[in-house]
């Protein structure tokens, strides 16, 4: 096991600075997921850690090397691509035992590191058989096997659950984590799913056109996004944004572009008259008649846990998640109102928190 | 409309068939002709197939300077080396074509691949004039080294094109689990390429089998190959047309038989790379 550390790396296709200056410290045995979206820079970020990218500038350390020019063989690192790049030519037993082979390791070290790994993963039946004859799940394992038996620093991940359908992605995601926890080897998790990210990570970097945006505790960047991007992103249904401005007189008020005015905890300093963004999320919704703004249900989801409410409020499309179970109809009227601590403000001319 | 030019497509298309196949048929039936009646005309159609010819052949039984046999040793020697050779330096170079990257890699594949236009003919003197000066007529490298050369064009390009459809990832699959660049080649590339070497063995192997003009200039009799002691049936004495078509036979049988086996093989390399 061990920390990794970037500090001020960039990567460049040409004039193309597609890694702006990210420094991330990653603890020994954390689990870190890089989240965002396609074209981001969170999978070339992994790829220079591995070493299979050159690296344009700043630097990469894997405990208390800098590997910047070390060959990805002799990083001490494993890692799980996103279509598995298993081995066709050889069977999941020789798939696994291949970096160990390579290092001309014991033969019974070999077999009992193998045979380890399978007994973890459930591939005691499958050791004979080709990639071929796998399910795309028994190939994931067996990418994960072969991780596994290397016993290295750092795991990698670059979106390993892509290719699966959903039920065996949340399956594999509970076994990926429960992995994690019982060998608490430093991971780094790639993923444009920020349910993955939620789920599974110690702490999410959040990246977008190559910076990161943020880096926290799931809920911290759940709970206190820094910005705008990062609260849209983080979170499904995604959080719900209302354009207006603040009123910061005897009591904080923001008003939305269409008049609707709807009360704050308190207001940031100085920001009276300034234009900003209310964001708040579906679940912060409350049906309240007494304080609540007439909104126009447009679609009803019920799910069975939960009921999904896309309506029309203060002049926008916004989603609502209620607990209750939802009557009413599309066209039909309900009274929304904000929770009104959990109201988040993004100066609209930064996108920045501003409370 | 559409069936009667189907017809006529069919028509023509079976008609060059057997045109292309006729001299082929000719041969083959010659061969098991007893010798009195092989140039009768018209042809004798009904009779009691021999395999005396194609005993005289490999028995040494026939007006020839050389054992038939032996000489198809010699094709075998030369055949196996060119296309080893073909290979050895073929596979690293393809490798590096599809994988690597070097300055003027474009125009390198580019220049590699226009060779193929070069006519071999043209160059069969003056490497007479060179292999005379080393001494190295009628040996076996004198066509071994040519054919391999000669041959190198396509089984690059043939071989690039299989490596482009191996997935990368597997690659630094491999990278990343410890491999060198020979472990790569050796453990990776090399297996999975082999669908590719299959098809381009096949190829360079036929050139060489069927190559005459090289083997009749540059050698004489330690060297000489079975296309060039075909030739050697028709001499002052007359054609030993038995002899000469059971040996021609022989000579085209094994290109034959492995064309038939690998006929799957040799269509996928010709075409791989042909559709991304």
């Amino acid at each position: 096991m061990a920390k990794v550390e970037f500090r001020n790396l960039q990567k460049a296709y040409g004039d193309v600075l597609v890694i702006q200056g990210v420094s991330l410290d990653i603890a020994d045995g954390e689990f870190v997921t890089l989240v965002g979206p396609s074209g981001c820079g969170k999978s070339t970020l992994l790829r220079m850690l591995a070493g299979l990218e050159p690296i344009t500038g700043g630097t990469i350390q894997i405990g208390d090397r800098i590997v910047n020019e070390v060959a990805p063989k002799e990083r001490d690192i494993a890692m799980v691509f996103q279509n598995y790049a298993l081995y066709p030519h050889m069977n999941v037993r020789d798939n696994m035992s291949f970096a160990l082979r390579l290092k001309r390791a014991d033969k019974a070290d070999i077999d009992k590191r193998v045979q380890r790994a399978a007994e973890i993963l459930g591939l005691e039946p499958l050791l004979d058989r080709l990639p071929r004859q796998l399910s795309g799940g028994q190939r994931q394992r067996v990418a994960m096997g072969r991780a596994i038996v290397r016993d290295p620093q750092v795991f990698l991940f670059d979106e390993p659950l892509s290719n699966l359908d959903a039920k065996l992605r949340v399956q594999m995601r509970a076994e990926i984590k429960e992995l994690h926890q019982r060998l608490t080897t430093t991971t780094v998790y790639v993923t444009h799913d920020q349910i993955e990210a939620m789920t599974m990570a110690d702490k999410i970097v959040v990246m977008r056109s190559g910076v990161v945006e943020q880096v926290g505790p799931p809920l911290e960047l759940y709970d206190k996004p820094a910005n705008l991007f990062v609260a849209g992103f983080i979170g499904s249904p995604a959080m719900n944004f209302l354009k207006g401005k603040i009123e910061a007189n005897a009591t904080a008020t923001f008003v939305t572009e269409s008049g609707v005015r709807v009360p704050l905890h308190d207001a940031p300093v100085a920001s009276d008259g300034m234009l900003a963004v209310l964001g708040i999320r579906p679940e912060h919704f409350v049906l309240d008649a007494a304080r609540g703004a007439p909104a126009e249900i447009i679609v009803v989801e019920p799910t069975g846990a939960e009921t999904q409410v896309n309506a029309r409020f203060a002049g926008q499309q916004v989603t609502a998640v209620f607990r209750e179970r939802i009557d009413s109809k599309p066209g039909s009227m309900i009274p929304l109102a904000l929770a009104p601590h959990m109201a988040h403000l993004f100066n609209a001319e930064t996108g920045k928190a501003m409370n | 409309m559409r069936t009667l030019s189907t017809l006529l497509f069919r028509i023509a298309l079976w008609g060059s068939l057997l045109l292309i196949l006729a001299p082929v048929g000719w041969v083959m039936l010659t061969s098991i002709k007893p010798t009195q009646i092989s140039q009768a005309l018209p042809p004798v159609w009904n009779f009691t197939p021999t395999l005396q010819n194609y005993f005289d052949v490999l028995g040494g039984n026939t007006y020839t300077s050389q054992h038939f046999g032996t000489l198809l040793l010699h094709s075998i020697v030369v055949t196996v080396a060119s296309t080893a050779l073909g290979l050895l330096v073929g596979i690293p170079a393809a490798y590096a074509l599809a994988r690597i990257k070097f300055p003027g890699k474009k125009g390198t594949a580019t220049w590699i691949l226009s060779t193929i236009m070069f006519p071999p003919a043209v160059s069969v003197v003056p490497i007479f004039i060179v292999a005379s000066k080393l001494h190295l007529t009628d040996t076996f490298p004198v066509l071994i080294v040519p054919y391999a050369v000669f041959g190198l064009p396509l089984v690059i390009w043939m071989l690039r094109s299989y490596i482009k459809q191996i997935p990368f990832e597997i690659e630094e699959a491999a990278m990343v689990d410890g491999a060198s660049q020979m472990d790569l080649l050796r453990y990776i590339v090399f297996p999975l390429l082999m669908p590719g070497i299959v098809a381009a063995s096949l190829l360079s192997a036929m050139l060489a089998w069927n190559e005459f003009l090289f083997a009749l200039t540059l050698t004489r009799s330690a060297a000489k190959t079975a296309s060039v002691g075909i030739s050697e049936f028709t001499n002052m004495y007359g054609t030993q047309w038995g002899s000469l078509t059971a040996a021609a036979t022989v000579t085209v049988a094994p290109i034959l038989v492995a064309t038939m086996i690998l006929r799957r093989r040799l269509v996928e390399g010709l075409t791989f790379g042909a559709v991304k």
